[in-house]
């Protein structure tokens, strides 16, 4: 499935999404499930083409966690920007929604523990170990 | 990732080539900018003098003028290096400034050249009428023939020198024979790789010495701006070719730099996306032509050698048309949606003539010793969906009573 992977830049992302998520079953990372599985099964049900670069997940242990996870990534940029050819990753609560207030950012569903991964057209198997490596520094 | 770990390469040898082609290179400055700088600066100023002094006597690391480092040339070199799985890179304003580079550097009166005769016409022009210029003996073989390579090795023979697949008649050379062949006898092998790239074809897993480029092709790939490039060991960028460069002056602007840097990101989906689409194309028009040159076709003669060096078959393929040139150029006016224009590995798909362009300036006898007919022309196959190209192929040939 990876070495098949020639289309372009959305389909290709998508691509290494669906890669990362059979990579990392849900029961392997519990806390990642939720986000992963939520948007996967949500774009096969509708049919669309692919699901496009972009996931978010939450870790349980809530911001400390999920800075860390960020801090622990060598990869992949701590970089609050999305739609790059290069994979990003940014704490949405204290950057992209930093301006929204805490009580608007719980109601929308932007946690302390969530992550949000803009993936790029790197090698899948480069960003999963780098996700693997951070996962595993945080006790994941 | 941090600032400089696209320089590590304790951490970029470990990637894949997909992950090299995005982040391999890249030294971020203190503003932290995700994409890589653009240094427009021909020079460099210094907090004393003899910080400068110590720069110039290589007591101090740090840059000195342009055409001996520029930052964003820098990142560029290694990326390109450690695509290409070697040791190191230099970079040149042009294709032809990489091939004329290659060569004059390691070249001196007295040496002898071998190279194949089916070449890019500026490629033969260096070998036919510059090197003898300086004294330096020339032989040109049939780069198919591997006994020729052998035959034609002198005590002076100093370089080997073939590109393929071959510019326009896509020979092929095999590349682990011709190679050994020259390693045996002290030989060095310079392959211009530009029809493949190192995402299709890495001349290095087969003994190749160096490797060089036109990255106007392929590598930017988008039609903006002229690159060349030269990679092989530490020892010959650094103390055989640098020194040659440094003091002529063949250099990249930072610019062109930057772009191929950019063009370099989307390099792996659009090479093996093209040599998709020049299969599909290839095939649809096999049957309408006098003669296909297509090395991803099993017509082609050396099918089974391309395949066998590259991982597809790359965008550009020849074809032959038996009504001479006063047909092809009939076919090429007659194109609606393809491009006449000389260049290849763009994004857009383009067709040429070569007897009246590329190879203007080779003899019309060599031409034909070559195998540059009058019928011939080449054509690179772009990112644009493969129906429409064969339809507008398609209108094109049965204009020409095809």
């Amino acid at each position: 499935m990876i070495d098949s992977f020639f289309p372009f830049a959305a389909t290709t992302g998508s691509i290494t999404v669906r890669v990362a998520v059979s990579y990392l079953p849900e029961q392997s990372h519990p806390a990642l499930g939720r986000w992963f599985w939520a948007y996967h099964v949500r774009v096969e049900n509708h049919g669309e083409d692919a699901c496009g670069p972009i996931f978010s997940f939450v870790l349980d242990g809530g911001r400390e966690q999920a800075m860390a996870f960020l801090n622990a990534l060598e990869l992949v940029d701590i970089s609050n920007n999305i739609g790059d050819s290069r994979s990003l990753c940014c704490h949405p609560a204290s950057t992209t929604h930093y301006g929204v207030s805490a009580e608007v950012r719980a109601d929308m569903g932007v946690v302390e523990g969530m992550l949000r991964i803009n993936i790029g057209l790197e090698d899948p198997r480069d960003l999963i170990a780098d996700l693997d490596q951070a996962l595993t520094k945080v006790g994941l | 990732m941090k600032k400089t770990t696209g320089f590590d390469r304790s951490k970029t040898r470990q990637w894949h080539p997909a992950t090299q082609a995005i982040r391999g290179g890249t030294w971020r400055s203190e503003h932290g900018e995700t994409s890589e700088a653009l240094f427009l600066t021909s020079g460099y100023t210094y907090e004393s003098a003899e910080e400068v002094a110590a720069r110039f006597a290589g007591e101090e690391q740090g840059m000195t003028y342009s055409r001996l480092q520029n930052p964003t040339v820098a990142m560029l070199e290694e990326r390109i290096a450690l695509m290409e799985g070697a040791e190191a890179c230099r970079v040149q304003a042009t294709g032809m400034a990489a091939m004329t580079t290659a060569l004059l550097c390691q070249l001196s009166a007295g040496d002898h050249i071998v190279a194949a005769k089916a070449a890019f016409g500026s490629c033969r022009w260096l070998v036919d009428h510059l090197c003898p210029r300086f004294g330096i003996e020339t032989t040109v073989v049939d780069g198919r023939d591997n006994d020729a390579w052998e035959k034609a090795i002198k005590p002076n023979t100093k370089v080997f020198f073939f590109e393929t697949p071959a510019n326009p008649t896509m020979d092929i050379v095999d590349m682990k024979h011709v190679c050994e062949l020259a390693k045996a006898h002290g030989i060095t092998t310079v392959v211009d790789n530009a029809f493949a790239t190192s995402v299709l074809q890495r001349p290095m897993d087969f003994g190749a010495d160096v490797v060089a480029y036109s990255a106007t092709k392929l590598m930017e790939g988008q039609g903006r701006v002229l690159a060349g490039a030269v990679c092989g060991t530490g020892q010959f960028i650094n103390e055989v070719l640098l020194p040659f460069q440094r003091n002529t002056g063949p250099n990249l602007s930072p610019f062109n730099a930057w772009v191929v840097l950019k063009g370099l990101e989307t390099l792996d989906l659009r090479a093996r996306r093209q040599s998709e689409n020049a299969l599909a194309v290839g095939k649809a028009i096999e049957s309408r032509v006098a003669r296909m040159l297509h090395p991803g076709l099993a017509s082609h003669p050396q099918h089974n050698l391309a395949m066998s060096q590259m991982d597809a078959c790359g965008p550009i393929f020849s074809f032959v048309l038996d009504g001479g040139r006063e047909q092809a150029m009939a076919f090429l006016n007659a194109l609606e949606l393809v491009d006449i224009s000389n260049n290849i590995g763009d994004s857009r798909s383009l067709c040429c003539h070569p007897a009246s362009t590329t190879h203007y300036g080779v003899s019309a006898e060599v031409r034909a010793d070559m195998g540059v007919v009058e019928g011939m022309l080449r054509i690179n196959i772009g990112l644009e969906d493969p129906r429409d190209l064969i339809a507008d192929l398609d209108q094109a040939l049965t204009k020409v009573g095809l």
